[in-house]
């Protein structure tokens, strides 16, 4: 008799929840909500993959969310129109690139100096958009149309159609998390991994610790600035704020709120910063003094973040020894 | 002269005002096993640490074979050969034994970068780390989370760990230290057992552990080389028997 494991039968729910949606809850503030969940969640991700799977902690992850965003109203500088198949590797090269050089200046420090670093390389990039008027300065960039996907003449995936643009993130959110997924598992995955807990005994067993942790910023900062590029595209309007460290920061708390190194964590972080976002601002006007409560709370005692909630209620009792046994 | 493997010239390294080791002459003969003994803070950690390129030295010269590997990092000294374990037990805590062994494994297996094959599938991975563990008699600890191990357990697993990466020159800081008399037992047996095949520096206090295993004993007090030579000359010699060795007795032959 096959059993399925539990947790694989709960993404594949979770994930056929995720298809039906738009069938399932026809109202379009819900379905956007849901949207920048999932944007938010890729973007979270990105930052676990680099934070909680191979130990380097971040301040400056928003620099690639804006290099994505940026690179993309870049490509749309000359005309009104872009190509969805020049813009997306366009804003990928971009965040690759900028992560290769801020990924080589950082990856050599660690701690309190990792942060600074990230930070201020973070910084700099809000900065050079704000003051630059060629990118609009603090008014930022409005992109009057989304990048057409063209098969010949053809835009065969209108991304103005909102429930189109929904599934066009939710099939990337489905290719990242897989993709992280796969690549933990490979020979690569495991050093990162072993780099994260005890990098000099990584090095010692004849790995070239600072080029895998390089790999590793990088695959990281493309991926925000995958994020960048869906978030220009969903909201339209791209503004230095997409490289303030606050952004930096608040992706840290979500990863907190989540539970770091689980990858889907981060997505519950994600939901949950966005579900309160909405929510608290009905109950009170000091909402955001509330949500800093919250947020204490919830890293008080649950260690693990609300993965913890949600584990603690669907998977109780036999999923540890379910997973055991199936390995 | 193709029996020498390493060779340190002048080796010295300080640490402030403090000579840690200073102006050691080493020449080690392929395949056998050479002791450093010598009391607590003589320097023997910070020599091994120059070998393996975790410290760089002041003044001096390493060779390994035919190559100068003295400003080379410790993951390059590590593909050429050369294994380490640590005084301090030096091992992925959060992975099982059998996770430990596969990465050090990998290293040699692989030698690129990854990014597709799940390592599940690559069996010779699995073979490698598992004959690695039997080797140290933790067959049974395969899936066993490294640190919540006993203390002598993770010392042997530091040393499978070693073994998985087939270096040739093991350096080995103070392996039996910790260990219950019957694990140390066993180690001993492996390290005399490895000593065939490979070169060893065995750095440890338990002076029984060293005659049974080393042919070759350097005797390090403050950072220098007191004396250096054969078991049998070392046991005979006056300095050592005075600086050092105090009231060691040694053991009659059987
Ligand atoms: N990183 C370091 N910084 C400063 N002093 C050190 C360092 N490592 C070792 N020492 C000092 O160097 C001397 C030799 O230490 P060590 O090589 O660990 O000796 P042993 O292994 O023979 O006990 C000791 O006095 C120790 O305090
Ligand atoms: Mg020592």
């Amino acid at each position: 008799m096959v059993i399925i494991n539990r947790k694989s039968f709960f993404f594949s729910i979770i994930f056929l929840l995720l298809i039906l949606f738009p069938w399932i809850i026809e109202d379009s503030f819900y379905l956007e909500q849901l949207t920048r969940i999932l944007i938010l969640g890729i973007f979270a991700m990105s930052l676990d993959f680099l934070v909680g799977y191979t130990g380097i902690v971040s301040l400056g992850h928003a620099a690639f969310y804006g290099v994505g965003a940026y690179t993309l109203a870049y490509s749309f500088q000359s005309t009104d129109a872009t190509n969805f198949w020049y813009a997306l590797p366009l804003s990928l090269t971009a965040s690759a690139l900028i992560a290769t050089i801020i990924g080589w200046l950082s990856i050599r420090t660690s701690g309190i100096y990792l942060l600074m670093i990230t930070l201020a390389f973070g910084q700099m990039f809000y900065f050079f958009y704000l003051e630059s008027s060629y990118f609009n300065g603090s008014d930022g960039i409005f992109l009057l149309n989304k990048p057409e996907i063209l098969f010949g003449s053809y835009n065969l995936f209108d991304l103005e159609n909102e429930v189109n643009l929904y599934f066009f993130v939710l099939g990337w959110f489905i290719i990242v998390f897989l993709l992280l997924k796969t690549i933990l598992k490979t020979p690569f995955g495991q050093v990162i991994q072993g780099i994260c807990v005890n990098e000099s005994r990584v090095r010692a067993l004849g790995y070239p610790t600072p080029r895998y942790k390089l790999i590793s910023f990088v695959i990281a900062g493309t991926l925000a600035g995958l994020a960048g590029f869906l978030e220009a595209t969903h909201t339209g309007f791209v503004t230095p704020s997409y490289s303030h460290w606050h952004q930096s920061g608040i992706l840290l708390v979500i990863l907190m709120l989540g539970g770091v190194r689980t990858l889907y964590g981060p997505v519950l972080g994600a939901a949950t910063i966005v579900l309160l976002e909405d929510l608290l601002p009905e109950i009170t006007d000091h909402w955001k003094l509330l949500l800093g409560i919250l947020i204490i709370l919830i890293v008080l005692f649950l260690p693990n973040g609300t993965t913890d909630l949600f584990s603690r209620i669907l998977f109780r009792g036999p999923i540890q020894k379910a997973n055991k046994d199936h390995e | 002269m193709n029996d020498i493997i390493l060779r340190t010239e002048h080796l010295t390294k300080h640490f402030g005002a403090l000579m840690a080791v200073q102006d050691v002459s080493l020449t080690l003969k392929k395949n056998l096993a050479h002791a450093i003994i010598g009391p607590n803070g003589a320097g023997k950690t910070t020599l091994l640490n120059l070998l393996s390129g975790e410290l760089y030295p002041d003044q001096g010269t390493i060779r390994y074979k035919d190559q100068e590997i003295t400003k080379l990092s410790p993951d390059q000294i590590s593909r050429l050969g050369i294994g380490r374990s640590y005084q301090k037990t030096n091992i992925i805590s959060s992975f099982t034994c059998f996770e430990n062994c596969r990465l050090a494994a990998q290293s040699r297996l692989i030698t690129f970068m990854d990014f597709f094959r799940p390592v599940k599938r690559l069996k010779a991975l699995s073979q490698h780390a598992e004959k690695a563990l039997e080797l140290v008699n933790l067959s049974h600890q395969a899936a066993t989370v490294a640190q919540t191990m006993s203390y002598g357990e993770q010392r042997q697993l530091e040393l499978a760990m070693i073994l998985a990466t087939e270096p040739e020159l093991l350096l080995l800081d103070e392996p039996l230290a910790g260990m219950g008399s019957q694990e140390s037992g066993q180690i001993i047996e492996l390290l005399q057992t490895l000593a065939k095949k490979h070169t060893l520096i065995l750095v440890e206090h338990d002076m029984d552990a060293v005659f049974s295993i080393a042919q070759q004993l350097t005797v390090m007090v403050n950072g220098e080389i007191l004396e250096t030579g054969n078991v049998e000359q070392i046991r005979h010699s006056t300095a050592v028997q005075e600086a050092y060795l105090g009231h060691y007795e040694p053991q009659p032959h059987h």
